[in-house]
Parts: structure tokens; sequence; C-alpha cells
């Protein structure tokens, strides 16, 4: 039987089983990864991030306290690193232009990149709030209260700027299809 | 905004979206980045240790200048009990040795259980 998230911390906690954190990584990277990834617009800085984010976890893992779930205590880990890292703007700039000059990520199919690049553009056009509710609980599936939970707005703000922003990513999808 | 949306309309962009962001999300299963994780815990960062090793090492041999110093000031023929015998037999820099040495030990001990806390 495959062993659940709160029993894979207890492992942790008790030993610092590794093989049980590579259990937590393998099953909660993809969500972590991907709110960093639109977060970030940039696949290997999300990738660090999202690194560090784990690591962070392992090493603080008995403040998990289990309330919430799992994932929103991952993703509000990644959510402060993801803030730090743009306080750091400068370093982040200059990383962004030496990626520039790179080639982008090799482990995503090239027929993503439309898709990637057509949702990376609806985004930047909501506000920052908004961005961050709508990527939260869509690109890692966290509830509304998750969420709320993660970037400590209010229930309701986070309901209102989901809704807000799915409204101006509809419209702009609209927008651009009759362009087409 | 979404008062003024189609609730129909609005429940099948739901799907559109959460279907855009599927598309474009990292696998589920990537053994790649787990082994990233893996190597990330077991080499914590070298830098960091030197750093406060060095940082350590530094503190320790100005303070041990200083020790020697107030070591020397003291006159073993006054000071009774273990320190006074100690300072008799060996002298203020074998003392000032084994302060170093128990500082050092003191590192070694330390620096390993910081793993956890970086």
């Amino acid at each position: 039987m495959t062993p659940s998230d709160g029993e894979l911390i207890a492992m942790v906690i008790a030993g610092k089983d590794q093989r049980a954190f590579s259990s937590l990584v393998s099953r909660h990277q993809s969500a972590v990864r991907a709110v960093l990834m639109r977060l970030c617009r940039n696949a290997a800085l999300a990738d660090d991030l999202a690194q560090e984010t784990f690591i962070k976890a392992y090493n603080k893992m008995s403040a998990y306290t289990g309330a919430g779930t799992f994932k929103a205590w991952l993703c509000r880990i990644a959510y402060t690193e993801f803030l730090m890292s743009a306080r750091k703007r400068k370093a982040i700039d200059k990383t962004m232009e030496k990626l520039k000059a790179q080639p982008m990520e090799t482990h995503q199919a090239p027929a993503d990149g439309g898709a990637r690049v057509d949702l990376d553009r609806g985004l930047a056009t909501l506000g920052e709030e908004e961005r961050t509710c709508v990527i939260l609980c869509y690109a890692s599936g966290l509830s509304h209260s998750d969420a709320a939970e993660v970037t400590g707005l209010p229930l309701g703000t986070v309901k209102s700027h989901v809704n807000r922003g799915k409204a101006k990513l509809k419209a702009w999808f609209e927008r651009k299809e009759a362009a087409a | 905004m979404t008062d003024d949306l189609d609730p129909m309309n609005d429940d099948a962009f739901d799907a559109e979206l959460s279907a855009m962001f599927a598309e474009v999300a990292p696998p589920q299963e990537d053994p790649v980045f787990v082994e990233q994780v893996n190597k990330r815990l077991a080499n914590p960062d070298r830098m960091r240790f030197l750093a406060l090793g060095g940082a350590g090492a530094t503190g320790s041999a100005v303070a041990g200048t200083q020790l020697e110093n107030l070591v020397g000031l003291i006159p073993a023929d006054q000071v009774n009990g273990v320190l006074g015998q100690a300072l008799g037999f060996f002298g203020p820099e074998a003392i000032v040795t084994a302060l170093f040495g128990v500082m050092a030990l003191g590192f070694a001990w330390v620096l390993p259980g910081m793993r956890s806390a970086i």
C-alpha cells in the first residue's frame, strides 16, 4: 500500500528518512514546479527555486503542523522563495539576460511552446495578486482556502482575484482568437 | 467581471484554463529532479561550511592570543586547586594549546550538526 503524505512526513521527522522524503518530492514536485514556472516565467530559475523549496521543507519538516495540506505548505515555502528571489531583482535580471542567450529548457516538448507562451502572455496581463491567485489555484490545483493560506490574503479576496483573473484571461484569449 | 459571464460559458472556460495549465505543467514523474534534490541534500553548501569554519578559526586565534596573555598574568604560585597545579606543571602555553584543542573539537562537533540548519 502506498504510504500517505502524513506517514511519509512522520518518517522524515522521526529519522530524517531521505527515501521517504524522496517519495514526497516525487509526489509534489510537479505542483510546486508548475507554480514556480508560471510565477517566474523562467524554467531554470523555477527549478532552482523548487529545489530550494524542497531543501527548506526537509530541514523545517518538524514545523509542519498538519494544519492544511502538505501541498499547500510546500507552495507557501515556494511562494516565499519566489518573493525573496524577486527582491534580488538585479541578480535575477542578470540571470534572465544570460538565459535569454541560451536555448530554452530541454525537458519540455517543442509542441508546448505555443501554449506556454500564450498562457504566460495572458497571465502577464493580470494584476500581481490576481496572477498569483490564478496560478496557485490552476497550476497546482490548490483550493481557494489553501491559496488564501499561502498568500496570506483573506479567502474572499482570493476568490474575487481568481474570478476576476479568469474573466480577464477569457477576454484576452477571445481577443487573441478574433485577431487570428 | 464574472458576474457578467454566462455560467455555462464560464465552466467551459474553467475546464479550458485547467487544460492549458496541465499542458504546460512539468511531468508528474521526474526522477531527474528528485535526484537533483537528493544530491543537494547529501552535499550541503560547502562554501558556507568553509566560511563558518574560517570565521570560527580566526576568532579562536584572536581569542587565543589574548588568552595566553591573560593566563600568563596569573601568578601560578598564588593559585590553588587544579588550575594552580596545571599552571605550575604545564605553563600558560600548554594550557592555551589545550584550550585551542577543545575549541577545535567543538567546531568539529558542531559543524556536521549544522547540516540540518542549512
